[in-house]
């Protein structure tokens, strides 16, 4: 007898607690702003003392993508460059831009902790000689030695799981504030004791950095053009605002009101940090000096060339070399859960092979993935032999790119789908008939474009690892993805039907409940395909005709783990309806059912289970945290949820093969 | 489950002498201070070091609620009812989660299958009871007895 599957309902969001603002704007600051410790110093080494002009005027630019965020947020909850290329581009475009936004999250790591392990050793030189005068690091292979440390650490903490914590997140940027703010007041006193010039507007472009186009004469002469490759070297201060995208999903209501304080917040905080101190350095520093000796730890440099006592100088640097380690080997953690994040999602999507989201058999995480990432990211470091220059120069590609395509997408998103509610809008846009044309967003577009396919010239190691990195990807995707699509059109050949999943969206969690009217409920959440033993046990007993079956799955997502979207059902979801499909079909029994997309899979049980007026929790046992500590969160949020005046009793059930534990909770 | 019983359920299991009023830094000295207070009731079952233990390897499942209210809690074979030590912390304690907490009960019961449903009722009544004005309210009280009597206006 064939099971009559009517709908899937897919609720947007049913999430235990959001983040205030400035806790979004903590978690994105430790990424986005983690790059004031190395952009200016490679800027510097790649076209001269021009460099302060072009990383502020970054900064301002980094104002106009942060405010492309907020229309892209306005639109996709759960967006983020993949998502939204996807829908408005199409999937191949989306495989290219996931392949550069993987580029960047793969460089984020070896640049941030080489970075860090370049300031610690310039610490070392300093500290150590006082001891031993005859003290010297090799400042590189520190570096290298460090980050590849930093790496396995983190490698290690993603494979257990451990969660982040936008506590530290917040910690950390107070106190790269508190250091920031003593720069500042400092550098002012420095200023004022000793006077200063204006950097000269002069680029002067070392050989590595005009990459192919030394070769090409009828371009020296060209202006703009200087600018525009300038700007390219200096663009990599941009990178982590895809952080700001991720986040979004998690902030408090008013999303869209307070994703703008957020965006304020980050704005002005890397514009004085970023954008000024590199300018202060540039102030202070004498270019020369720049060059031979703190290219590589700029604002250390900055501590040390200050007005004042050695003592003190060495102990801000001290501070300086704290908040960079801190900071930057953040952004190393950052780079794991990004890249797990989206490789995961467009596995779900079948584009990447399910071998890549085999479980870990003790921890539950994805760790051929998190592996993979770690693996590369060590090579990376090794072959870039603690050079931050070059780590620099590969890392603008993926910013570039991943951004650019972004921008792209939401100008087609303009005229494809303009009847969309969008909160806030880009603006400077001229409207006619039903569009909104994007004037401002194709200026952005324009500059982003234009520094993108100068980098493609002046960047020799960058372009070709880029492009062969983002080619291998793009297979590799494609591949995995026509694999996916046979293996699903096998099994619906073998089984005889077609399976149409036919998908309602809803907002409101009551409103998913009103669809249920029979006189007994009975919710099942389920998680893992191979444990519907819970499911078998209902299916066997239960009389259809008078008790909703209610099938509930709950995808977990938690900030940067999560880019997906909110109405489709990807690889691992069809997995598992198919099989509840199939043992409904097997018992003749009708289910529904349903995903709620949460960040606490206890508090989205018993929120339905409210909302159903259900009368039975039937649960498989959980292999991580037991059938007991299943049942007490049960308890808690039961109790917590449950309006003072709901007076009926709820049965929970664990069950499994050997055993049923069964409890009343009123 | 009426009011009355929540607020006797928890009158049964917290007694006025294990009402403390405290201001600690963090998560592990508010577990430390609540399990040393319980183990002065059990020295004789149990040593501190393996009560101690048994008490961090449970804590990882345990989490604070919005409400500010964290309740650390484990069954143990030595105990033969539940009982708890409540800790109010007006000043809050920040958790690595984000969420802080202003409430802690920490409390042991008997690790019997067949007093698992009162351990789960118990917790219910935890978080029902400890909402977050319930708990902003007893952080204004100066003595536990104010606390203890607090319990009488549970859900009213």
């Amino acid at each position: 007898m064939k099971s009559d599957i009517k709908k899937i309902f897919i609720l947007s969001t049913a999430m235990l607690s959001f983040i205030s603002f400035w806790r979004a704007a903590a978690i994105v600051l430790c990424d986005f702003g983690s790059s004031a410790y190395y952009a200016g110093g490679i800027a510097a080494k790649a076209f001269g003392p021009a460099f302060p002009y072009f990383i502020l005027a970054v900064m301002l630019f980094a104002g106009l993508m942060l405010m492309v965020y907020i229309e892209s947020s306005s639109i996709f909850t759960r967006g983020g460059v993949y998502v939204v290329v996807r829908e408005t581009m199409g999937k191949t475009m989306a495989k290219f831009s996931v392949s550069a936004l993987i580029f960047d999250y793969l460089l984020t790591g070896p640049i941030s902790s080489v970075s860090a392990g370049l300031y610690v050793a310039a610490l070392f030189n300093i500290v150590l000689p006082a001891v031993n005068p005859s003290f010297h690091i090799n400042e590189r292979l520190l570096a290298v030695i460090f980050s590849l440390f930093v790496i396995f650490y983190f490698w290690r903490e993603n494979i257990k799981g451990v969660k982040e914590s936008s506590d530290n997140n917040v910690r950390i940027i107070f106190f790269v504030a508190f250091t920031a703010l003593i720069l500042f007041i400092w550098s002012g006193y420095t200023l004022f004791q000793r006077g200063f010039e204006l950097p000269p507007f002069r680029l002067e472009f070392s050989k590595e950095a005009l990459g192919w186009t030394e070769k090409i004469d009828w371009l020296k002469p060209v202006g703009v053009f200087g600018i525009i490759m300038a700007f390219g070297h200096s663009i990599l201060a941009l990178s982590g605002l895809e952080t700001l995208a991720q986040v979004y999903r998690e902030i408090e209501d008013p999303k869209i009101k307070n994703l703008k304080k957020t965006v304020i917040v980050v704005f002005l905080f890397s514009l004085f940090f970023t954008g000024l101190l590199t300018f202060m350095s540039s102030l202070i520093i004498p270019y020369e000096k720049i060059i031979s000796s703190y290219s590589d730890n700029l604002l250390s440099g900055l501590a040390m060339e200050m007005a004042g006592p050695y003592s003190a100088r060495v102990a801000l640097k001290v501070l300086v070399v704290i908040s960079a380690v801190l900071i930057l080997i953040g952004a190393v953690n950052t780079s794991f859960v990004g890249s797990n994040g989206i490789l995961n999602r467009v596995a779900e999507d079948g584009i990447l092979n399910d071998w890549f989201r085999a479980l870990h058999a003790k921890y539950g995480t994805t760790y051929r993935i998190i592996t993979i990432v770690a693996l590369l990211q060590a090579l990376i470091v090794i072959l870039s032999g603690g050079d931050i220059f070059l780590l620099g120069e590969a890392y603008a590609f993926g910013v570039l790119w991943s951004l650019s395509f972004d921008v792209a997408s939401i100008i087609v998103l303009r005229f494809k789908k303009p009847e969309i509610n969008r909160e806030w809008i880009f603006p400077f846009n001229i409207s006619w008939d039903k569009y909104k044309i994007p004037v401002g967003l194709f200026l952005v577009f324009t500059v982003l474009i234009s520094v993108s396919l100068t980098n493609l010239l002046t960047k020799k190691i960058a372009t070709i690892s880029g492009i062969l990195f983002t080619l291998i990807l793009y297979f590799l995707f494609t591949y995995s993805e026509k694999k996916s699509e046979k293996k699903t059109k096998l099994i619906d050949e073998e089984k005889g039907f077609e399976e149409k999943l036919n998908l309602k969206g809803e907002e409101d969690i009551s409103k998913i409940a009103l669809g249920f009217s029979k006189q007994n409920k009975i919710l099942l959440p389920v998680r893992n395909p191979n444990n519907l033993f819970h499911l078998k046990s209902v299916l066997e007993k239960v009389d259809d005709s008078i008790t909703d079956i209610v099938i509930l799955y709950v995808k977990v997502q938690k900030g940067l783990e999560s880019s997906g979207e909110t109405s489709a059902i990807g690889e691992d979801d069809k997995e598992i309806f198919k099989q509840i499909i199939l043992m409904a079909e097997k018992y003749g029994k009708t289910v529904t059912p349903v995903i709620l997309y949460s960040n606490d899979p206890f508090y989205t049980i018993v929120s339905f289970a409210l909302a159903l007026k259900a009368d039975e929790i039937v649960m498989g046992v959980s292999g991580s945290v037991g059938a007991e500590v299943q049942l007490e969160k049960i308890a808690v949020f039961w109790g917590m949820l449950k309006p003072a005046d709901y007076q009926k009793q709820i049965k929970v059930k664990v069950v499994w093969e050997s055993r049923t534990l069964t409890y009343e909770l009123s | 489950m009426t009011v009355s019983d929540s607020s006797l359920m928890l009158k049964e299991a917290i007694s006025q002498s294990d009402i403390h009023i405290l201001a600690l830094k963090d998560r592990r000295a508010v577990l430390d201070f609540c399990a040393k207070k319980m183990h002065e009731k059990i020295k004789k079952e149990i040593s501190l070091r393996l009560f101690l233990e048994k008490i961090y390897q449970a804590d990882q499942t345990n989490i604070v609620l919005p409400s500010g209210l964290y309740m650390p809690h484990i069954k143990i074979q030595e105990a033969d009812r539940i009982t708890a030590i409540l800790a109010i912390l007006p000043k809050g304690v920040k958790d690595d989660s984000g969420q802080d907490f202003f409430a802690c009960v920490f409390f042991i019961s008997p690790l019997k299958p067949a007093f698992f449903q009162k351990h789960l009722n118990f917790l219910s009544v935890l978080s029902s009871s400890f909402s977050a004005s319930f708990i902003k309210k007893l952080c204004a009280f100066n003595k536990p007895s104010e606390i203890y009597s607090a319990f009488d206006s549970i859900g009213k």
